[in-house]
């Protein structure tokens, strides 16, 4: 088991690194010179060129990337912002609290919703309330978060001031943003919730239940829902990793400093060494979530378990042999 | 209904009302088993045979099952009356089942034991969780598997052993009767001997009354003593396993042992009944069989036929036996 984690675990490296080559030859390969934006437009070629040596872009581009990367796997440095001159650690550092905490706020709350919508939904099948479920939930992960953020903060902080407009640090403007955030992940994982316990209450083993005098209660709680919700784990893994990265439009809308908006914010300047991190923290979060829900999913579910104790178990053979 | 008599299905008749039609599962099946006694209840896939172990354990899908008559009497009271709370301290306490399909029967993310000790705790909740536990490992014993793999999980057993299990689930807590619907059907052979043999001497040693749902005629000769068979939802034959197999009056019946193989008579092709199974949605007024029999007459389809008792305890439904025995 220890030995699955920690197989898991070196994984992340390939990945990451993985993720710093596409990143950076996607900086690369995007047309226009960076340094046409930081320098004065009548700049002389000297002065260009010393703008070029001081970002460090002088240098061939896999001397460049090796530097790059030598950087970050060693001092956990990203570089400097090419227009502030400040590390890019730091900024990093001050925003992500900010996107996280959007992030697991929505999901915590997506999920405390979306359970026991999905169960009753199954469990109600094809009653009224579970028709009303399936269409508020089609509704509402149809509607893109952009639109529900503009129409929410024209009602809510336009005509009546009850939440403020743009972020300010306060409870009240982290109310919107989650609202819009968790709403998408919620009527998502409602569904996948319901599909799961739907195909769950037909199985055999719960006609077992049953047919052993369980009551239907206790018959969704310890039979089905622990099944379904295999499934379920997978897809809040994932949400959360969306959520991450998807924070970019909330945190664009409700002008959150977050990574989301530091990436914008950075794109709209060209500051390409500023994109590259945030978007190299967020992949790394993303790895991390899925390498969480990878180890859970072993809790969870004894088929999986056994699964990764055996393959220990037969490699250990050839060696005791040996 | 005699003292002795565990359970006892009167005029029972269950119709599916899907959107394609009315699907007419069983129709007015009426048997009883005594304590301690083996009825075979055997018939095609679709025959309806399930339908009817469902009935019993008040386990029907509602929608689409409608149960249009019927008495069940078990223990002299009748089940179809009963409430679902009074209806789940009788499943798995006084009456049992076990699946078709040991593979899916069991809930992959519990532990056996668990799922044996859910059971005894549920029809006696007096019980300590060790004693409950003590219980359930001596069930596993008593099956056949050692108690220590009592904390394992259903994907660690053999197909064989899954079902051992569900059969001690099924007895753990004595039930005066057990139905067995095609238990070994979806096990290789040789396990499904040993699981057959086990069952016979577990429900001889608790005299517990089983209604066994099966298509091998194989397994009603070894551990039955009554046998029905039914055809498009009807018992058309039904007596004693001697009555059955010896002195079959149905064309039905015949068929069914016309085509399985004999060891000690040299036939160069089995005889396959002719035809298809009755559509259920579509049964006729007349009897239903009538379009694959052997012997239909013209006489056939005036009316519908009752079961007749040709010999004592041995009844045909089948007009050219209800002929005859007007005529004798």
């Amino acid at each position: 088991m220890l030995r699955y984690i920690i197989k898991r675990i070196l994984y992340v490296i390939p990945i990451m690194l993985g993720v710093l080559v596409i990143v950076f030859l996607l900086r690369v390969i995007i047309p226009g010179d960076p340094i046409e934006m930081f320098v004065r437009s009548d700049a002389s070629v000297e002065e260009r060129e010393a703008k070029r040596v001081e970002l460090g872009l002088n240098y061939p581009i896999p001397v460049q990337f090796a530097r790059y990367v030598w950087g970050v796997a060693t001092r956990l440095d990203f570089g400097k912002s090419w227009a502030g001159n400040v590390p890019v650690r730091d900024d990093l550092l001050l925003r992500f609290p900010i996107t996280v905490r959007l992030a697991f706020i929505s999901v915590f709350i997506a999920v405390l919703l979306a359970i026991p919508l999905g169960v009753v939904s199954a469990v109600k099948h094809n009653s009224f309330l579970d028709q009303f479920i399936l269409l508020a939930t089609l509704i509402l992960t149809s509607i893109p978060g952009f639109w529900l953020a503009l129409m929410l903060l024209s009602a809510f902080a336009v005509k009546v001031h009850w939440f403020p407009a743009l972020y300010n640090g306060t409870i009240r403007s982290w109310v919107l943003p989650v609202f819009v955030t968790a709403i998408g992940a919620m009527s998502g994982l409602c569904r996948i919730t319901r599909t799961s316990m739907l195909e769950v209450i037909r199985a055999d083993y719960v006609r077992t239940a049953r047919a052993k005098g369980q009551t239907e209660q206790k018959i969704i709680y310890n039979h089905a829902l622990r099944n379904a919700l295999i499934p379920v784990l997978a897809a809040v893994g994932n949400m959360l990793g969306m959520q991450l990265g998807g924070a970019i439009i909330t945190e664009t809308m409700f002008g959150m400093p977050g990574i989301g908006k530091y990436i914008v914010d950075a794109i709209g300047k060209r500051d390409f060494i500023c994109v590259q991190g945030g978007v190299v923290l967020l992949a790394f979060v993303f790895t991390i979530i899925n390498l969480l829900v990878d180890i859970s999913y072993t809790l969870v579910d004894p088929r999986l378990r056994s699964s990764v104790i055996t393959t220990r178990k037969k490699k250990a053979r050839p060696a005791a042999a040996a | 209904m005699g003292n002795n008599t565990a359970v006892e299905v009167k005029n029972l008749i269950v119709h599916y009302e899907t959107e394609e039609g009315i699907v007419e599962a069983v129709n007015n099946v009426s048997f009883s088993i005594e304590k301690g006694e083996v009825m075979g209840l055997v018939g095609e896939t679709g025959a309806g045979k399930t339908t009817i172990a469902l009935s019993i354990m008040g386990l029907l899908p509602h929608p689409p099952a409608k149960m249009y008559s019927g008495e069940i009497y078990l223990d002299g009271e009748d089940l179809t009356k009963k409430s679902l709370k009074e209806m789940q301290k009788i499943r798995g306490k006084k009456a049992s089942m076990v699946f078709q399909d040991p593979m899916t029967a069991l809930n992959p993310v519990i532990k056996v034991g668990d799922q044996i000790t859910e059971v005894i705790k549920l029809h006696d909740p007096s019980l300590s969780d060790a004693e409950a536990q003590k219980k359930a490992i001596d069930m596993l014993e008593m099956v056949g598997i050692k108690g220590d793999r009592f904390e394992e999980y259903p994907h660690q057993f053999s197909g064989g052993m899954k079902q051992r299990v569900i059969i001690a689930i099924a007895l753990a807590c004595q039930p005066e009767l057990i139905i067995a619907d095609e238990p070994t059907t979806a096990l290789d052979v040789t396990i499904q001997a040993q699981v057959m043999e086990m069952m016979k001497s577990l429900q001889h040693e608790l005299n517990t009354a089983m209604l066994l749902i099966t298509h091998d005629f194989g397994i009603v000769a070894n551990i039955c003593q009554k046998c029905a068979v039914i055809y498009a939802g009807e018992i058309v034959e039904s007596g004693t396993v001697a009555h059955i197999f010896d002195n079959p009056m149905h064309p039905y019946t015949k068929g069914l042992f016309g085509s399985i193989p004999s060891l000690d008579k040299d036939v160069e092709r089995l005889t396959p009944i002719k035809g298809q199974v009755v559509d259920p949605t579509d049964l006729p007024e007349y009897c239903s069989f009538y379009n694959r029999c052997d012997y239909c007459t013209e006489k056939c389809k005036e009316c519908d036929p009752k079961l007749v008792e040709v010999e004592p305890g041995h009844f045909v439904k089948c007009i050219h036996v209800m002929q005859g025995a007007e005529e004798g």
